[in-house]
């Protein structure tokens, strides 16, 4: 505070100096001999003023000049500042940081409280690894160096207790989740992302494996580098999955959106489906859960929409999707954001730090009824990123609006599209609830005391391993507070490895004061 | 005490001494906050400064000089600043205290005095009768410093690292000075635009004039060949009042520049750093560059006395040193230090103009022009007008000698302007 009136001061007092002195005449107007040193005098006077209004160039508007903007990487100011001065730090929606400064012994070091458990959404900021995460996203927000005397005021104004320390950068993040989340996917590879349904704001984003931001240093660099698994992938935004079972969801929307009648039974026996032209049928994964215990398994029999859906019974969706046909399939992906760039929804300046890969769909012209089929149980070559697929949650949960999933709690609220009507998202919502709390459901994992979940397993097959074990869910069923999309690399089955994790989350949630009357 | 009052002077000597004493106690302050304190002798440098530019006005008032009282004021502003900068780019510590650089401001302060000692008055006219004896000097210097000086950076010194290449400019101003207040009617007859003078007075003045030059251009001074090309041709024009010498001498100097830079390869690569700095960045425009960053960096306000980083400009204490002003003080603040500079030069130029005969008016116009092409050269420099020159912004850069020869240049227009009282006013005298 008193450097900046020191600073106006100085600046005040110079200026008045240097304006007085020049009014100040003491050469008596005397004689003018007959030179021409008047022209010279102007003639400086005019390079003077040439020379202040290109200097003025330079220091008002260099970034207009192209040649400027190429080589201004090689200014080393910003490295200089954000090494040397105060860089903001970062805080949860609870005011708890997540980015912290302390004075090291060769100026102030970043310190990151949650370690690997937000490694990939708070990155690091190393002078020797560059940027990664939140810090090289909002890297301008978090340099607190180029600021103008009025921004400079601001905090002294806002909060006059905290003196000489910049607001720190409010995340929408929940620490208490994400480190909850962490715990629960353990060392498993994987992802968890859970979001706020109604206002987008994202609570969680999990990826493992992680590392320590903490640790930085070049040995445990190298080696993060040569580890096969990928420790710095963001799985949360990057990883690309089959969805299996939980595309049953885009199914069943495309499905209602179409007019489909949710009584409608089909066929479902213990062979499987045989699509038209195809020569292996598409069976039920119970198949060979009884197989394992030693029995065989009867069959569905003749189910209707919901049980199909509790039982997550690929006969029937396999059916249902050659009815749909692929075109009302893709078209509904394509609402909730398939195919398309999420940086535009994480509205994080769409920098790379933060990319979202699309996720990914069959070729629309493809038509052979076995690739419907497995178009509409989520094999085959569609690809879903977790954020993706919390997304496809969030949007039935919140009555058919999808919110624009916002990381800083200082953006705005928004809408972002509407991919399913308000009738059919409730219908579908009432079917997951059935999910977890039917006897035959596959999610009854997180079947809790006083909170109503609904939910949607799956159980990828892919070509690497035992299937991808997947769970989506939201709660309370009624009035969604919470969306929680868990996948596991190569876990296995959705229920008894996903589950779990959002059953941990859940509870950690609960305890939070979620499902409250008021949520934090 | 006796002596002459010098008011005017007094008075805005202390406001100019209290501005930068509190720029001073500023960057002092910054400095204690951070991890490397300064020491409490740092504080002795402005002490030292302060005792010097206030005993200049002390001896001002005994010498009972008059007139040009708003000359020292301004310097004291400007080279105040120029200390201040250089304490807080740690050019200028208590570590120095042992060496000569400390003792520039006395040493500067006393040149003043003794110019004026030397020169002041009817002994005025002295420097103009022996104007062949300066180039003499300043030829003599050169072979000198040619023979036994040493070598650092490419350039050459004499003892205690000084630059006698400065000292040669001001010799050739005073015999440039005096050769044009004795020859310099026989030049304003000209024929097609040439001088029709007489064959003796033309090779004599080509002869002492250019010696010194091609020993300079020989240790690699462009810098002094530019600004003593400038300065003859403003010399020339101001004395015979013609156009012509404009011309010619434009013609000239451009002609120099473009064979200079043809043949000597050195010099090409700073025009092309200069005009191209883009294409290497990392190379020959690097210095360039860092300059235009430290500007942008200041934008309008400045990034604030010490917050900046403009040690990231190479050799910014001395060619560069306007950067670091545009990055911490701002286009305003920087800004403020121009104007200063125009101030000095136009008070400089109105001595020049009231001057009763034609070799003061001439040296005032020598001695101020000559800062004033050096301050636009440097200027110029930094803000990407003109080729690097290496030359040093007077009054403010680092470095002695050059320092040393701008307050004898305010002792001549302080001479100047008291034999210019002197003569309007005779009976004042006590």
């Amino acid at each position: 505070m008193y450097w900046i009136i020191l600073k106006a001061l100085l600046l005040l007092s110079t200026a008045w100096f240097v304006l007085r002195t020049l009014r100040v005449r003491d050469e008596p107007q005397g004689r003018s001999v007959r030179l021409v040193v008047g022209d010279v005098s102007l003639t400086v006077t005019a390079l003077l003023s040439l020379i202040l209004a290109g200097q003025a160039y330079w220091q008002l508007s260099a970034e207009t000049h192209a040649g400027f903007n190429r080589v201004v990487r090689y200014d080393a100011r910003p490295w200089k500042a954000a090494m040397l001065s105060k860089r903001r730090e970062v805080e949860d929606r609870r005011g708890r940081l997540l980015i912290r400064n302390e004075e090291g012994p060769s100026g102030p070091v970043r310190v990151y409280p949650l370690g690997p458990a937000a490694a990939h959404l708070t990155g690091y900021h190393h002078r020797r690894y560059g940027k990664t995460g939140l810090e090289a996203a909002c890297d301008r927000r978090l340099l607190a160096w180029h600021r103008n005397v009025w921004e400079e005021l601001q905090p002294y104004l806002e909060h006059p207790h905290r003196p000489g320390r910049p607001q720190p950068l409010a995340l929408t993040l929940d620490a208490t989740l994400q480190r909850t989340a962490f715990e629960a996917l353990a060392d498993r590879p994987g992802a968890v992302v859970v979001l706020n349904p109604w206002s987008g704001d994202v609570l969680a984003l999990v990826s493992t494996p992680s590392f320590d931001p903490n640790l930085l240093n070049e040995a445990y660099f190298q080696q993060l580098k040569r580890d096969p698994r990928g420790p710095f992938l963001n799985r949360a935004l990057q990883g690309l999955y089959p969805p299996g079972s939980v595309f049953k969801l885009v199914t069943v929307v495309a499905a209602l959106e179409q007019g489909f009648d949710p009584n409608t039974q089909y066929d479902c026996p213990a062979e499987g489906y045989l699509p038209p032209h195809a020569s292996t049928p598409i069976r039920d994964y119970q198949v060979e859960v009884w197989a394992r215990e030693g029995k065989v398994w009867p069959g569905q029999g003749r189910i209707d929409l919901p049980t199909a859906l509790r039982r997550s019974a690929n006969t029937y969706f396999a059916q249902l999707g050659v009815a749909l046909g692929a075109a009302p399939i893709l078209d509904c992906a394509r609402q909730f954001g398939f195919e398309t760039s999420l940086n535009s929804g994480l509205t994080l300046g769409g920098t790379a730090a933060f990319a979202v890969r699309p996720s990914r769909l069959p070729p629309s012209g493809f038509g052979a009824e076995r690739d419907v089929a497995l178009l509409a149980i989520g094999q085959g070559r569609v690809l879903a990123t977790p954020l993706q697929m919390a997304l496809v949650t969030a949007a039935i949960a919140n009555e058919g609006r999808l919110m624009r999933p916002r990381l800083l709690l200082d953006e705005p609220v928004a809408e972002w599209k509407q991919p399913l009507s308000p009738k059919t998202a409730r219908t579908l919502a009432e079917m997951m609830r059935g999910v977890v709390e039917q006897p035959d459901g596959t999610g009854q994992i997180v079947r809790l005391p006083d909170v109503s979940v609904a939910a949607k397993t799956g159980s990828a097959e892919n070509p690497h391993g035992p299937p991808h074990a997947w769970f989506v869910c939201f709660a309370p069923a009624e009035r969604p507070e919470l969306v929680i999309a868990v996948v596991v690399e190569n876990g296995g089955w959705g229920g008894p490895v996903a589950g779990p994790i959002a059953r941990r989350i859940l509870l950690a949630a609960k305890k939070a004061g979620y499902f409250g009357s008021q949520a934090p | 005490m006796g002596g002459q009052r010098r008011t005017t002077e007094r008075r805005l000597l202390w406001e100019a001494l209290g501005i930068t004493l509190l720029a001073f106690g500023l960057v002092f302050a910054r400095q204690v906050m951070s991890e490397e304190p300064p020491q409490v002798g740092d504080g002795l440098l402005y002490l030292l400064f302060f005792a010097s530019l206030y005993g200049l006005h002390k001896a001002l008032c005994l010498l009972r000089v008059r007139g040009g009282e708003i000359l020292l004021p301004w310097v004291t502003f400007l080279s105040g600043w120029g200390l201040v900068m250089k304490f807080r780019l740690r050019f200028l510590t208590f570590e120095y205290l042992g060496t000569p650089r400390v003792l520039v401001y006395p040493l500067a302060a006393a040149a003043t005095v003794l110019v004026l000692l030397l020169f002041r008055r009817y002994r005025l006219r002295g420097l103009q009768r022996a104007h062949v004896l300066w180039a003499g000097l300043a030829l003599g210097v050169m072979v000198v410093l040619l023979r036994y000086g040493s070598q650092f950076r490419g350039a050459y010194y004499g003892p205690f690292l000084t630059t006698p290449g400065e000292v040669v400019k001001v010799l050739l101003l005073l015999y440039l000075v005096g050769f044009l207040a004795t020859h310099g009617e026989e030049f304003t007859t000209t024929w097609l635009g040439l001088p029709w003078a007489r064959l003796r007075v033309l090779l004599s003045f080509l002869i002492l004039w250019f010696t010194p030059q091609v020993l300079l251009l020989r240790q690699g001074d462009f810098g002094a060949l530019i600004i003593l090309g400038g300065l003859a041709v403003v010399m020339f024009y101001v004395a015979t009042g013609q156009f012509s010498y404009l011309a010619w001498g434009t013609l000239l100097t451009g002609v120099a520049v473009v064979s200079i830079c043809l043949l000597v390869p050195h010099a090409q690569a700073r025009l092309l750093s200069w005009w191209d700095p883009w294409s290497d960045p990392q190379g020959r425009g690097w210095q360039t560059l860092q300059a235009l960053f430290a500007l942008r960096a200041g934008a309008l306000d400045g990034r604030g006395l010490g917050a900046g980083f403009p040690e990231l400009v190479p050799i910014v204490e001395s060619d560069f040193i306007y950067a670091a002003f545009a990055e911490e003080l701002g286009l305003l603040g920087s800004g403020l230090l121009v104007l200063a500079y125009w101030g000095l030069f136009r008070r400089g130029y109105q001595i020049a103009t009231q001057a009763p005969e034609p070799f003061p008016a001439l040296l005032a116009t020598g001695c101020t022009s000559l800062l004033a092409i050096q301050a636009l050269l440097n200027l110029g420099g930094v803000v990407k007008l003109l080729p690097i020159t290496g030359l040093t912004l007077p009054f403010v850069s680092h470095g002695g000698t050059s320092l040393v020869v701008c307050f004898v240049l305010l002792g001549f227009l302080l001479a100047v302007a008291d034999h210019l009282s002197a003569t309007s006013q005779p009976q004042d005298a006590q």
